[in-house]
């Protein structure tokens, strides 16, 4: 017996431990981390990868462009005929009812940070493909990183109750459990000045010799769309960076990418078209596979329109325009065009918005330009206006005027200003803009239901998770939740 | 190899200890219960006057050298009265054996090996098959719900051949696998789901449960810890049936029945629904709104009612056949069984049909060498709506949800489709389909050989193979298929997971009183799960909704995953005297889905056992026929680590992955993103398991039963760690944390009356205590994953309702004060309604009553202290914001100032923070306002049976008839305000088809 006990523990304890082998699996449809991105075409896929993370239905696919619409004036919410449950909530600006970009936006980043890391160790690429590897990454985390500030963070220049908590700013990439971090928020004033350095980077890397500055437009980053997005950065930066706006806007619009729409055919037209010609950037949809959800139940298309086919309906139309977004028209604005009466089951008559309407050939399926060129004009012009270069100022809000079928017109001061931002409102409504460009200057939101949203409620500034603030306790929740 | 050289070495080893001389004999021979005549393993047989012997294998069979001087055998064991036999002349003898209490010579099948009740040390659970015979769940595990102490089964879904959760002694994984490992003669199966879009799956509904002969439950680790690390939640090992000797015997069983829904939601009729929607509308101050629906919806008096809850249910119609011969020649003997099952379910579009073969063969080759193989061939096919939890389009919720005021058909007799966006469900049922194929081959061969007396080699290969064919279609009618033409999609998944083990077995007994067993063994087991899916849009005609062809291709998608896992045990028992009992276990297992600084473990355990009865001083209590007290301490793993750091399933989670996917492709052009970070670290859950039971049989075995205290503690808990998410990742799998459950188990089966009228009753009953010991850090709680360190798993953590304010009839919470707030917020929630996963106790009660012919058994099973939130009813009190049906309790809404009620005003619009009331604060915070006190009690079957007396039959040659009704979940108490307390699902429950009550009629003949 004692034997018998003994060749057992003998066997027990040098049995297998020779058999490693025959526990080797394959993970076939994975390829491990540190053999994934270290060749070109593994960077072109993880910038892919990248990129295609701003199609997530929480950001770019859905919530980042109807959402800042129903928190703002633009639009409102009717229910009664479909009851769909869409939007519930946005439209009076309920506690907690706002943006939720956080998840999606630090993964962004972390790929791109992945990219800045790795692009110098790809082993066969060539100089040039490595600064445009960064240059992509530079770009998409500028992006994220600026739409994360004007979601969770005051404008620099309106912070309310001392809060001038950013966000937290992540430069380096986490691809192993060492490297994961708690950290805090930053400063706003890091955050935009974090936004400025990544976009400069993305410009110094465009501009590398054998570099494609134009590679990929508008889908992808470009040297365009990093001085578009330098403009806007700089206009809602405030007064210190006007120049520097009107300057990059410049440098955004003799690049050549988005190309101004001149008359009111082609300008209608555009919005029929699988890709806006007006766009510098734009988050790409390829097949309708890439939609994030039913395209005929959450997508942007599916909140803003309503269609009959056959017996069914197709999307729901609850974000309907406001009648004070209406009455800002002026007489024979080619823009109104753009917005289209539509009865719904219930008999209610609305007003919808054809600005998204499955340009790609199905319901529910459309691009979202992030940046067209009509922008980088009117960000020029406030700018222009701010720093009292009154005819600059002018000649880029005519042409936005006269291309939407209205007469030039030459406000001067306070006049002015006011005229370009009312051109901002009817130039991007829909879009997912009102809402940062009532923020981003302290205006009070006007609602066609309830009260007015004072700047200094909570509510203008979004929850950050819950289950985030549990997580990591130095982060300070904003105020209010 | 390792393995072969050991193997051998250990051979070599025992034929050096065996002396024997030239002239001695073989002599074979089987023991039998007197009583039972079952085959008795375990017995030991030795020579009288010597003092050395063997023990009978698992078909009651030993081999014995004899001398030619020899003159007698004497046979002993643990529930026996020893006996003494006069060697023969021949070799082979046949022996009966008086059992001392019936019971306690139960075989109880143990992993690789069997043993009787008698001589069992572990904590071991067994169902015999004839208890869960003829029953219309279709599938085994939910079959075994309320049979055994310690074993918790709740149905995943009422629907047949739907999944189920088993749970044995508590819930001992927060992140990893719960569920036990099966064991199917011999076949390791993981009950994972492996289908993409059906509303169920399970790897056992392939099994006909009428083909099994016994479930045992491998409880404590002493039992378990030679499946290592798979064993951490239990094993459940399932024996069928077997061919016994002599002419073919034929069992022919049908039964027919049908099925209702359990309980009919109270919605709310078109009149009321109309009124209600205008007071809806009003309220929000929407008068464009409600004169809208005035002239939409009409006068509510005129209102007509549709019931759409009768649309989609039906009277389920259950079928069942079922031809089994067994018999066969001392040498060959086989059991052959076929069977069909078709189930239309209780809802429409849910079908479920399944046909089984099983051949099951013994062969001894010679007197040393016998093989078996057992195989069980299987095709289920079922239809479903559609995936359960996709709101939109699953028949449930839109037949639950239905306007009243909506006809269910056109005047033309089409399907109305005119519905405010949402599909008719009968048109979703008729139209779209959502079909699965399973086909499943569950194989085990193996071979004995008898090295030496005592000495037994055993070689078995098995293999489970499994594919899953599913058809999806939408069709360009309905909602989901209009705006891309039509949907086409076909996954296509397979598993294949082949085992092999090797065993020696090794028996004998010395100096007449020391009864020594051995096992050396050595498991290997590979799984391979491959899936390809592909996606087209753009069907030509809805008839043409069965192929691919022709359609605009969308996505194609193929998953690879595979699981390797190799282990190495042995086993030594030891009984003294047939009083004291011992049993030592230790296992190495490695698993591919550990991280490469922890491939492998050790698995320990050991168990003690001392039969009291057998003791000199309890012949002064004479009314005992069993007293044994039991003790065990073990480690069992958890190797079902399949979590990542996005959340989602992962073969792999010990590795840092990159994937590709159609989320990461942009701009038409591939793209990567990181799947999960790696952990090198990741091992097992590690289960330690203490028990103390005692057996227990008065009045020769009327009365007997176990009871057991347990501790099961699970440390090194697989915790998905929630990551910051600015790291871009959400959690990471660690071994953080431990667990407890404790629990007390009661047996009692009582035979009350005896004679012409017999009734006999058992008992189970479990106590149950679970709590959370550590977390990260040892302290912190994880209130993102609803953990608390001394809090039961499923603890509920949420802002209290507090009703509605009488004054204006906004709904009210308490905040963190317990002060009324209409805004609630994270920091006001709070504990105090208890868990949704572990009840307090639960059990089952069977009464059985015979005379003459007639047999009646009533089973009532129960569960008693968990909270459940009850979803569709929350999504029916939904204040007219979607477009259903509202739960009648809304009529009792608030009205006027100074009402007291516990519905709110009815507020659509929301119009201020707070005023919504569906199932979350508007911040939210999770609410309590729609949990309620799920204990039940269910008479889950009764049956009436009548066996025609022999006599009758003689002139039929018929051998048995038996004619019987059964009734299945005829009736439930319960305060729960759902539809069926019985899910657990995580508490979710949305969807989830309810289960139903049905009525069959059956009859078994035998010739």
């Amino acid at each position: 017996m004692k034997k018998i006990l003994n060749y057992i523990s003998v066997a027990l304890a040098l049995s297998l431990t020779g058999c490693k082998g025959m526990l080797d699996v394959e993970p076939r449809t994975y390829v491990e981390s540190d053999q994934a991105i270290n060749t070109v075409l593994g960077m072109e896929a993880a910038i892919n990868g990248a990129y295609a993370k701003l199609r997530i239905n929480t950001y770019y696919g859905l919530a980042m462009v109807v959402y800042p619409e129903l928190l703002a004036d633009n639009v409102r919410l009717v229910q009664a005929a479909t009851q769909s449950g869409r939007g519930v909530g946005y439209d009076v600006n309920n506690p907690g009812s706002h943006l939720n970009i956080w998840t999606p936006a630090y993964s962004a980043i972390n790929a791109a940070n992945l990219i800045i890391e790795k692009a110098d160790a790809v082993g066969d690429g060539t100089d040039a493909e490595k600064a445009s590897f960064k240059a992509q990454a530079y770009f998409l985390r500028a992006l994220v990183y600026f739409d994360l500030l004007k979601t969770y963070a005051y404008n620099p220049n309106y912070i309310q109750g001392n809060a001038d908590l950013g966000v937290p700013l992540l430069t380096e990439a986490v691809d192993d459990l060492t490297k994961i971090t708690y950290p805090e928020r930053a400063t706003v004033a890091a955050g935009y000045s974090l936004v400025e350095q990544d976009l400069s980077e993305a410009i110094r890397y465009f501009q590398q010799p054998d570099v494609n500055g134009r590679a990929g437009a508008p889908f992808y980053g470009t040297k365009a769309a990093a001085h578009a997005l330098l403009s806007r950065l700089y206009l809602y930066w405030g007064a210190a960076k006007w120049d520097a706006a009107v300057e990059q806007a410049d440098l955004a619009i003799d690049e050549g990418v988005g190309l101004f729409q001149p008359d009111a055919a082609s300008y209608l037209n555009m919005w029929t078209e699988p890709s806006n010609p007006e766009s510098v950037f734009e988050v790409q949809f390829a097949s309708i596979n890439e939609v994030p959800q039913t395209s005929n139940n959450n997508t942007i298309q599916a909140f803003y329109q309503q269609e009959r086919n056959g017996s069914q309906f197709l999307g729901w139309g609850d974000v309907v325009i406001a009648s004070n977004f209406l009455s800002a028209f002026e007489q024979g604005d080619i823009r109104r065009e753009l917005v289209v009466p539509y009865t719904r089951s219930n008999g209610e008559q609305v007003i919808q918005t054809d600005k998204f309407s499955g340009s790609k050939g199905i319901f529910g399926w459309d691009n979202v330009p992030v940046i067209r060129i009509s922008e980088v004009y009117l960000n020029r012009a406030e700018a222009q206006a701010q720093l009292g270069r009154v005819q600059e100022a002018q000649e880029d809000l005519n042409r936005i005027r006269t291309r939407a079928g209205l007469a030039a017109i030459t406000p001067q001061g306070a006049d002015l200003l006011t005229a370009i931002r009312r051109e901002r409102r009817l130039e991007l409504a829909f879009e997912g803009q009102r809402f940062f460009d009532l923020t981003r200057l302290g205006i009070d939101i006007s609602k066609e239901t309830i009260v007015p949203i004072p700047f200094s409620d909570y509510r203008i500034l979004a929850p950050l998770p819950q289950s985030e603030i549990d997580i990591n306790s130095n982060l300070i929740q904003n105020r209010g939740y | 190899m390792y393995k072969n050289k050991f193997l051998w070495l250990l051979v070599a080893c025992l034929c050096m200890h065996v002396s024997y001389a030239q002239t001695e004999r073989s002599l074979y021979g089987t023991v039998r219960s007197m009583v039972s005549k079952e085959p008795l393993p375990g017995v030991s047989v030795r020579v009288k006057e010597t003092t050395g012997g063997v023990t009978t294998d698992g078909d009651g069979k030993f081999v014995l050298r004899v001398s030619p001087d020899a003159k007698a055998l004497i046979l002993s064991s643990v529930g026996l009265v020893s006996k003494e036999v006069p060697i023969p002349e021949s070799n082979q003898l046949d022996i009966e054996m008086q059992d001392a209490d019936v019971g306690l010579n139960e075989v109880v099948v143990v992993g690789y090996g069997t043993q009787r009740r008698g001589e069992v040390s572990g904590a071991i659970a067994s169902v015999k098959g004839a208890s869960i015979e003829n029953l219309p769940s279709v599938s085994l595990d939910k079959a075994m719900q309320g049979r055994a102490a310690g074993v918790q089964v709740n149905a995943n879904n009422g629907l047949p051949g739907g999944a189920s959760e088993v749970r044995i002694r508590g819930v001992g994984s927060v992140n990893a696998g719960n569920q036990p490992l099966y064991i199917v003669d011999g076949v390791q199966i993981n009950p994972a789901v492996r289908s993409v879009n059906l509303a169920s799956s399970n790897p056992l509904s392939g099994i006909n449960a009428n083909d099994i002969e016994s479930i045992d439950i491998l409880k404590d680790a002493a039992a378990a810890s030679v499946y290592g690390a798979q064993a951490g939640n239990g094993v459940i090992i399932i024996t069928t049936k077997r061919g016994k000797s002599g002419k073919p015997r034929f069992d022919l069983n049908a039964y027919t029945g049908t099925s209702q829904i359990l309980k009919k939601p109270d919605l709310l009729t078109g009149p009321q629904w109309v009124a209600l929607t205008r007071e809806g509308a009003l309220n929000s101050g929407d008068l464009t709104a409600a004169y809208n629906a005035d002239l939409t919806n009409g006068l509510a008096e005129n209102a007509p009612t549709y019931d759409w809850v009768d649309a989609v249910t039906r009277n389920g119609a259950i079928q069942n056949y079922e031809l089994a011969v067994n018999g066969g020649t001392d040498k060959v003997r086989y059991y052959l069984g076929g069977a069909f099952n078709d189930t239309k379910y209780h809802f429409i579009g849910y079908d479920f049909q399944r046909g089984t073969f099983r051949s099951n063969l013994d062969a001894e080759l010679s007197e040393k060498v016998s093989i078996e193989t057992r195989i069980n061939l299987s095709t289920v096919r079922q239809r479903s709506s559609d995936i359960p939890s996709f709101q939109l389009y699953n028949i449930f919720i839109t037949g639950l949800s239905g306007v009243p005021i909506d006809p269910i058909y056109n005047a033309d007799g089409t399907y109305n489709t005119n519905l405010r966006g949402w599909d008719n469900p009968l048109l979703v049922a008729d139209q779209n389909k959502n079909l699965g194929i399973t086909n499943q081959l569950v194989g085990n061969f193996a071979l004995n050989y008898d090295i030496l007396p005592g000495l037994k080699f055993r070689s078995s290969y098995s293999l489970e193979y499994s594919g899953v064919n599913e058809e999806r279609f939408y069709d360009p009618r309905s909602n989901a298929g209009a705006a891309v033409g039509g949907s086409v999609y076909f996954n296509d998944s397979k598993v294949i997971n082949w085992q092999t083990d090797q065993t020696l077995t090794y028996n004998r007994v010395f100096n007449e009183d020391h009864n020594l067993s051995a096992l050396l063994g050595f498991n290997y087991r590979n799984e391979v799960f491959t899936k390809h899916g592909s996606q087209g849009n753009g069907v030509a005609t809805p008839a043409f909704g069965n192929t691919l062809t022709g359609t605009t291709p969308v996505m194609v998608t193929s998953t690879y995953d595979q699981f390797k896992l190799a282990g190495i045990f042995g086993r030594i028992g030891y009984t003294f005297k047939n009083k004291y009992i011992a049993q030592f276990t230790l296992r190495r297992d490695g698993s591919s889905r550990f991280g490469a600084n922890n491939v492998f473990g050790y698995f320990p355990a050991v168990s003690a056992a001392w039969r009291l009865v057998d003791e000199a001083f309890m012949e002064t209590v004479p009314v005992f026929s069993e007293l044994k007290l039991r003790a065990s301490y073990g480690e069992t793993g958890n190797s079902e680590l399949m979590v990542n750091t996005s959340g989602a399933g992962s073969y792999y989670p010990a590795l840092s992955l990159f994937s590709t996917s159609p989320e990461a492709s942009y701009n038409g052009a591939a793209g990567v993103s990181f799947f999960q970070l790696g952990n090198a670290n990741l091992g097992w859950e590690r289960n330690v398991t203490k028990n103390i039971g005692l057996d227990y049989g008065l009045f020769k075995g009327r009365i007997s039963g176990t009871l057991d205290y347990f501790i099961r503690t699970t440390k090194d808990l697989l915790l998905n760690r929630p990551l910051p998410n600015t790291s871009g990742f959400t959690t990471i799998a660690e071994n953080v944390g431990s667990l407890e459950n404790r629990g007390l188990e009661i047996g009692l089966n009582t035979v009350n009356l005896t004679g012409a009228f017999k009734w006999s009753t058992d008992i189970n009953f479990t106590f149950l205590d679970n709590k959370v010991l550590s977390l990260i850090n040892d302290s912190q709680d994880l209130p993102a994953n609803n953990l608390w360190v001394g809090k039961a798993l499923g603890t509920q953590y949420l802002v209290k309702w507090a009703g509605v304010n009488p004054a204006d009839g906004r709904p009210m919470w308490y905040d963190a004060n317990d002060q009324i707030t209409y805004v609630p917020v994270a920091a006001d929630r709070r504990f105090g309604i208890g868990s949704n996963l572990i009840p307090d106790y639960y059990g089952g009660i069977t009464n059985t009553f015979s005379y003459k012919g007639f047999e009646l058994s009533a089973f009532f099973q129960f569960q008693v202290g968990t909270v459940q939130q009850d979803q569709p009813t929350g999504w029916l009190l939904s204040d007219f914001r979607y477009p259903y049906n509202q739960d009648a309790s809304i009529l009792n809404r608030w009205t006027a100032p100074g009402e007291v009620t516990g519905v709110p005003r009815i507020s659509p619009g929301a119009t201020f923070p707070g005023t919504s009331s569906p199932i979350f604060g508007s911040t939210g915070a999770g609410s309590d306002r729609f949990f309620s006190d799920a204990s039940y009690i269910r008479l889950k079957t009764v049956t009436v049976g009548y066996t025609f007396p022999a006599s009758w039959l003689q002139r039929t040659g018929l051998g048995r008839a038996r004619l019987y009704v059964q009734g299945y979940n005829l009736w439930t108490g319960t305060n729960y305000t759902g539809l069926d307390p019985e899910f657990t699902a995580g508490g979710y429950n949305m969807g989830l088809a309810p289960q139903g009550k049905s009525y069959t009629l059956g009859i078994q003949l035998g010739f």
